[in-house]
C-alpha cells in the first residue's frame, strides 16, 4: 500500500491528460537518419536484371505468320453446357455415342463413385448443393440483368477504345502530313542557305580584291617614295656638284681674264651690231 | 525421360522463343517442336510419348502456366465474356480440395464393405 502511494507520488505534477494532448498536438517532423551511411548501397536493382524483350517496331521476313499466328483477344468465351462444362468434352463422346452418350456417362460414373463410397458424402456435400441452388437463384434471377449491365458498359468501353484508335490515327496522320510540308519548306531553307552562300562567297571576294588593291597600292606608294627619294638625292647632289664647280670657276678666274673677257664681249657685239 | 532445363533461369522466356520468328509472346503456347497431342496418341505408343516428355521441374511448371493461360484465353479473358469460367473455377478448386482433404472425408463413410 505504502509503495503504491509511493509510485503515486513519484510521478510528475502535470495530469496524464494534458501529456497525451500536448503529445497528439505537437509536431516536430520525423528526424532524419543520423548516419550518412546509404541503406541500399552494394544491393542491385532486381528490375534492372528482369528478362525482357521489347516489342519490335516492324516484321522481318523471319516472321513466320502461317505457323505463329498474331495472337487475338476473343469476342465470346469457347461454348460450354450446364453452365460450365466445355462444348469440346461432349463433342469428344458425340462420335462414338451420340447425343445423349455424355450424360449417360456422367450419370453412370457418378453413381458408380456413390455407389463405391469414393465420394464420401459428407457434410460439405449438402453444404454444396445449398450452395449451387443459391448460385443457380442467383444466376437466373440476376444473370441477365448483370449481362445487360454488363454489355452496356463493354459497348461503352469498346467505344472508347475505338474513339481513342481513331484518335491516335487521327493525330499520326497529321503529324506526317505536318512533317511532309516541314520537309517540303526545308527546300526553302536549302535555297536560302545557297543564297547565303554566294553571298558570303562574294563577300570574301570583295573582300580579297580589296586586299589585293591596298597590297597595289601599299607597294607603289613605297616604290614612289624610293623613286622620289633617289630623284631628290640626284637633284641635291646635282646642285651641290654645280655649285661647287660654280664656285671653284669663279674663284679661278683672275682679273686679268675678267676684263679680257669683258672686251671680248664687247668685241662681239660690235660684230653683232655691224652684221645687223 | 527428358530432362532439359527449358530456360537458363526461373521467369525468363523459353529458350526456344525467338521473337524474329514468332512474334508477340504468347504464354498460352508451346514455342518447342510440336509433338503429337496426347489425345490422338495411342495407347501403344504412350510410354514412347512420356519417354520424349520433359521432366524437368521448371518445365512441368510451364506446362501447367501454358494450360491456365490457356484456360484463360478460352473463358476469362474474352471481351464478351459470361459466369462460366467462374463456376469452372469453383468446381475446380472444389474437386481440388476435395482430393486434398479426402482422408478425412474416409470418416464420414456409411458402409464398411461395398
Amino acid at each position: 500500500m505504502l509503495s503504491r502511494l509511493a509510485t503515486r507520488a513519484a510521478q510528475p505534477i502535470i495530469s496524464r491528460s494534458v501529456v497525451l494532448g500536448v503529445r497528439q498536438a505537437s509536431s516536430e517532423p520525423a528526424k532524419t537518419p543520423a548516419s550518412d551511411v546509404d541503406p541500399y548501397e552494394g544491393l542491385e536493382d532486381p528490375a534492372a536484371k528482369l528478362p525482357r524483350i521489347i516489342a519490335m517496331k516492324a516484321e522481318g521476313p523471319e516472321r513466320d505468320l502461317v505457323n505463329f499466328p498474331r495472337p487475338v483477344v476473343k469476342m465470346h468465351p469457347d461454348p460450354v453446357r450446364l453452365g460450365f462444362i466445355p462444348e469440346e468434352w461432349f463433342d469428344i463422346f458425340y462420335k462414338k455415342t451420340g447425343v445423349s452418350g455424355p450424360y449417360v456417362f456422367g450419370a453412370s460414373f457418378i453413381t458408380y463413385l456413390l455407389s463405391k463410397e469414393i465420394y464420401v458424402l459428407e457434410h460439405n456435400f449438402y453444404n454444396g448443393i445449398s450452395f449451387v441452388m443459391m448460385m443457380m437463384i442467383l444466376h437466373y434471377k440476376f444473370g441477365p440483368k448483370i449481362a445487360q449491365y454488363a454489355d452496356k458498359e463493354i459497348d461503352k468501353w469498346l467505344a472508347d477504345i475505338r474513339e481513342y484508335q481513331d484518335y491516335e490515327k487521327k493525330a499520326i496522320k497529321e503529324n506526317i502530313q505536318e512533317i511532309h510540308e516541314y520537309l517540303s519548306t526545308m527546300d526553302s531553307v536549302k535555297d536560302l542557305t545557297n543564297a547565303r552562300r554566294e553571298t558570303a562567297a562574294a563577300a570574301l571576294e570583295a573582300t580579297y580584291r580589296e586586299w589585293t588593291q591596298t597590297a597595289y597600292s601599299e607597294a607603289k606608294k613605297r616604290l614612289d617614295y624610293q623613286l622620289e627619294l633617289t630623284n631628290v638625292e640626284r637633284r641635291i647632289s646635282q646642285k651641290n656638284m654645280s655649285s661647287w664647280i660654280t664656285e671653284n670657276v669663279l674663284k679661278s678666274i683672275t682679273p686679268t681674264q675678267e676684263a679680257e673677257t669683258m672686251k671680248r664681249c664687247i668685241s662681239d657685239l660690235k660684230s653683232l651690231s655691224v652684221s645687223v | 525421360m527428358g530432362w532439359e532445363a527449358p530456360n537458363w533461369r526461373i521467369g525468363d522466356y523459353p529458350a526456344q522463343y525467338n521473337q524474329k520468328v514468332h512474334g508477340p509472346y504468347d504464354p498460352a503456347r508451346f514455342y518447342g517442336k510440336p509433338d503429337t497431342p496426347l489425345g490422338q496418341v495411342k495407347l501403344g505408343e504412350l510410354s514412347s510419348w512420356l519417354a520424349r516428355r520433359n521432366f524437368h521441374p521448371r518445365a512441368m511448371v510451364q506446362c501447367g502456366s501454358r494450360a491456365m493461360w490457356r484456360w484463360r484465353q478460352k473463358y476469362q479473358l474474352p471481351i464478351r465474356g459470361n459466369a462460366c469460367w467462374i463456376y469452372q473455377a469453383m468446381a475446380g478448386i472444389s474437386i481440388t480440395f476435395y482430393i486434398l482433404n479426402y482422408k478425412k472425408f474416409w470418416d464420414h463413410a456409411n458402409y464398411k464393405y461395398h
